[in-house]
């Protein structure tokens, strides 16, 4: 893919994600966006709010292996990574690993956050060494690579939250917001008078992928907004008021690629100031831990990272 | 990458020369309003070229080390942010740098010089310098002063340092002695230049307001000399003839007796 194709690709993925979600762009946007880095992001929101439509569309539009992970309780590492079978083959029985739903190229972690620790460090470890451990054999995973998870923040019944030092492993935490009111009455006409399903392509292929995790590591940015992005990520450090632990340098690799991995799905060669504010948000809001004094005035993740990019 | 960069260099070389041209415009500035407030206070005219210089070097050496591509950015908004970032990856090379920099040598075009030179706030200036000009002149034609501080400071030293004493003009003539005929030391002048000083502040002698002569009869304790006789200064060692001794002796006889 040459560097001029790229917006026609982006146009097309947004046009097919359209056919089926209506609103909620800027979650399409920063989807895509972790796609175009190479990183994993999870979807938090209200159930009803598109999460796992906008994934399995996302998923369709890209010449990918999908699979789905529906998170409960009693769901065990081995149903996500593999187990080993035995297996009868011309009279010799031998044991087989039968791979999981993990060794696939998009995954779609379901309501993570109702899966049990033990299965959730099974999955995050999958993520961060892209590489499954079972038993003594190590198996590759496949790439490209995204595990694009959800999960609902009312339901605290059931529910095993992930640790702030697993919920780092994700790069971006997408928030889906409610649809305007237009919005939802696009989406009442659309699911209440048609039954089939909307026809969609797969858009971009593997090696297109690879192509735009390239493009969007070369694309280079100004040493102020460097500077901007890294006084963004430090400040939280410093903030002692309203944070109590800041976030990490993950954090400002994860804000400077996510920049210029927007800056080249909005069709841009450079890594722009808007680009830096915009990605701080899905970067930053789960990388931070709220003070007491923060909790107690009603303050969210948001409204600190709001102050911090001023 | 050759030709962003000798861009680059271009758009630097157009930044220093307009604030070599803000500065020079600045520094007229100043240079002018010193002028018209040493006019005024009468000192020197050419002493405001000490603050002109000062100006020049401070505010020149700040602008020029405080160029940055934003302020290009600024006056062409297409190129906001590209420049910089073009200007600080100038050694990267690869396919979207290049294209970076393609995009942001077709946008230069747009960078205008008059966009620099010519903006509202040096118009002003400019209009700010001609009122100052024509300010000198009035004030110069028509000999304006606040207070003339060279004289000021003049008549404070002699005050302090030059009060004339006996030793410098030979008698010293105390203001209190209202009858100085009594003195025999007034016929002891010396051959020392008498500095005669009009303090123009605090005196309340006004020269413009000169009055016409009065005769006055004065009561005086001086005893004539019978004998009149001239003599000629020690220095030309001479004697002066018997009859231009009566010549003298003749005229101060008659001007005695008018």
């Amino acid at each position: 893919m040459k560097l001029d194709e790229v917006p026609n690709y982006i146009d097309a993925v947004f046009k097919g994600m359209k056919k089926v979600v209506i609103g909620q762009d800027e979650v399409i946007k920063q989807m895509l966006t972790a796609i175009v880095v190479d990183a994993h992001a999870i979807l938090e929101g209200y159930p009803g709010l598109a999460k796992t439509l906008s994934v399995k569309t996302l998923a369709r539009l890209l010449d990918l292996r999908f699979s789905r992970i529906q998170n409960t309780p009693d769901l065990m590492p081995s149903d996500i990574l593999g187990t080993y079978l035995i297996e009868d083959t011309k009279g010799t029985r031998e044991l087989k690993f039968q791979q999981g739903p993990v060794f696939a190229n998009i995954v779609l972690a379901d309501e993570i956050n109702r899966a049990t620790p033990k299965t959730q460090s099974a999955l995050l470890e999958a993520m961060q060494e892209r590489q499954v451990t079972v038993g003594k054999e190590t198996y590759k995973l496949d790439r490209p690579f995204f595990v694009l998870a959800t999960q609902n923040p009312i339901e605290q019944e059931g529910t095993y939250p992930l640790p702030e030092a697993q919920t780092d492993r994700f790069l971006f935490k997408i928030k889906t917001e409610y649809p305007s009111f237009d919005e939802e009455m696009e989406i009442v006409e659309k699911y209440s008078e048609v039954l089939e399903e909307a026809q969609l392509k797969p858009v971009l292929k593997r090696e297109d992928i690879a192509d735009l995790q390239n493009l969007a590591r070369k694309i280079p940015i100004a040493n102020d907004l460097k500077k901007f992005a890294l006084d963004i990520v430090t400040s939280t450090r410093k903030k002692k008021d309203l944070i109590e632990y800041g976030a990490s340098p993950r954090a400002s690799i994860g804000l400077i690629l996510a920049a210029k991995g927007r800056a080249l799905i909005e069709g841009r060669k450079h890594v722009s100031r808007e680009d830096i504010v915009k990605m701080a948000f899905p970067v930053l809001r789960h990388r931070i831990v709220l003070s007491f004094e923060a909790e107690r005035n009603n303050i969210t993740p948001d409204d600190v990272i709001k102050i911090l990019t001023k | 990458m050759k030709v962003i960069e000798n861009a680059l260099g271009e758009v630097r070389k157009m930044l220093v020369l307009s604030k070599v041209f803000i500065t020079m415009i600045d520094g007229v500035l100043v240079f002018l309003v010193a002028f018209l407030l040493f006019l005024l206070i009468k000192i020197p005219w050419y002493l405001s070229v000490i603050p002109f210089v000062i100006y020049i070097l401070v505010y020149g050496r700040k602008r020029i080390l405080g160029i940055r591509y934003t302020q290009v950015e600024r006056v062409v908004p297409e190129l906001n942010e590209k420049l910089r970032t073009a200007a600080d990856n100038v050694g990267k090379d690869n396919e979207v740098v290049e294209a970076l920099n393609k995009e942001v040598l077709m946008d230069m075009k747009k960078i205008r010089t008059s966009l620099f030179f010519g903006s509202k706030s040096n118009m002003k200036k400019l209009g700010c310098m001609g009122v100052l000009a024509f300010m000198v002149i009035l004030v110069a034609s028509f000999d304006v002063e606040i207070f003339d501080f060279v004289t000021l400071g003049k008549s404070r030293l002699d005050d302090e340092n030059f009060l004339p004493t006996q030793k410098n003009i030979g008698v010293f003539i105390d203001e209190g002695d209202d009858d100085i005929y009594g003195d025999e030391s007034i016929i002891e002048y010396g051959n020392d230049e008498i500095l005669i000083g009009l303090n123009t502040v605090e005196g309340n002698r006004d020269l413009s307001q000169r009055k016409e002569l009065e005769k006055k009869n004065f009561a005086s304790s001086y005893q004539e000399e019978k004998e009149i006789y001239a003599t000629s200064d020690s220095s030309f060692s001479e004697n002066i003839a018997k009859e231009n001794q009566e010549v003298v002796k003749k005229y101060f006889n008659q001007i005695t007796q008018g």
